[in-house]
């Protein structure tokens, strides 16, 4: 493998897409090639770095009960809920049934 | 016994499982087992939902949700709130502005769906509803002050001094960033989703997702070199 063959191949290697054969190429071209191997190596870290620094987002427990129930409530018009009970239906949750 | 639950209350969070209850059986799932996108796969209705583009499971959700399924609009907003509410946090930079623009998000899709002809993914179509409310936040005056939740994130972790002050200067780094190039950083490299996901979100193809995403990871390496480069200038003053 050449130098001028990495540039394509270098983000697919770090994202561990590559195939095996390829992978392996990429690995003997780094251990060969200090230029290569710094380029990999600088990007590998501000990959990690970006992962330290900034966490993946979640939507909390609170925003996800309080978002669907004001979505029930202001879509009801909408919904095909029950006639009896118009914001609310009746769950049955099988683990709670008695044997 | 029998426990009945309302309609209201249809998703159900067990903080200590994370798992949710919801719909007309019993449907449990791993609240985190479809937000990075490397297990896509979302129970619901008997369905396999994979989070891709146009997925079939997507429109048959729609069609049910316009003809008034109250499930329908439990699926499609459990297959959705996390990557609505991560997308909106990571363009505003606030929980809190982001909570509300998700939630404002979703009503105005579903109210809307009527309308919705599937001329694109109903999930590229609520993301532009996000993103369009986002700006229009950003858009708003707003007094600028110092966002202390980077800080405070640092040290619930744990973080030591010095591992703070890198995440402050990533998190510069990133901020000096294009806002195409660091929501598709965000969006890969930290919320590690698909990229045909995040090509949805940000309308573009996935091969020009995919460059524009090792274009960014080398611009941030090259701010970072640079604001290294200027402290280590400074330090030597």
């Amino acid at each position: 493998m050449r130098c001028d063959a990495l540039p394509g191949l270098l983000d697919l290697y770090l994202d561990g897409d590559l195939p095996e054969e390829m992978a392996r190429k990429v690995d003997r071209h780094l251990l060969r090639c200090p230029a290569c191997a710094y380029e990999a190596r600088t990007l590998e870290q501000t990959k990690r770095m970006l992962r330290e620094a900034i966490p993946a987002e979640e939507a909390s427990p609170t925003f996800r009960e309080k978002t669907a129930a004001k979505l029930l409530d202001s879509l009801s018009d909408r919904l095909k809920l029950p006639a009896n009970e118009p914001l609310g239906r009746q769950w049955t949750l099988p683990f709670t049934r008695e044997e | 016994m029998i426990l009945a639950v309302s309609h209201s209350y249809s998703l159900l969070y067990s903080p200590k499982q994370k798992y949710f209850f919801g719909g007309d059986t019993f449907r449990a799932k791993r609240a985190s087992s479809y937000q990075k996108g490397n297990d896509p796969n979302v129970t619901g209705h008997g369905e396999s939902f994979t989070f891709l583009p146009e997925s079939h499971q997507e429109r048959r959700l729609v069609a049910r949700l316009q003809s008034g399924d109250p499930d329908a609009l439990d699926a499609l907003f459990e297959q959705n709130v996390d990557r609505v509410f991560a997308y909106a946090r990571h363009l505003l930079g606030n929980r809190e502005d982001a909570e509300e623009v998700a939630s404002e998000a979703f009503l105005r899709a579903f109210e809307r769906a009527t309308s919705y002809r599937g001329e694109c993914p109903f999930r590229g179509w609520l993301f532009g509803i996000t993103r369009n409310l986002c700006r229009d936040r950003l858009r708003q005056p707003r007094l600028l002050l110092l966002e202390p939740e980077a800080v405070e994130r640092c040290q619930e972790r744990n973080a030591t001094a010095g591992r703070v002050e890198t995440h402050m200067v990533v998190q510069q780094a990133i901020g000096l960033l294009p806002e195409e190039q660091r929501m598709v950083l965000l969006l890969c490299d930290v919320e590690e989703w698909d990229a045909r996901e995040v090509a949805v979100m940000l309308e573009k193809t996935p091969a020009a997702t995919k460059s524009l995403l090792y274009r960014a990871r080398r611009a941030l390496r090259d701010r970072l070199a640079e604001l290294w480069e200027e402290e280590e200038n400074e330090d030597a003053v």
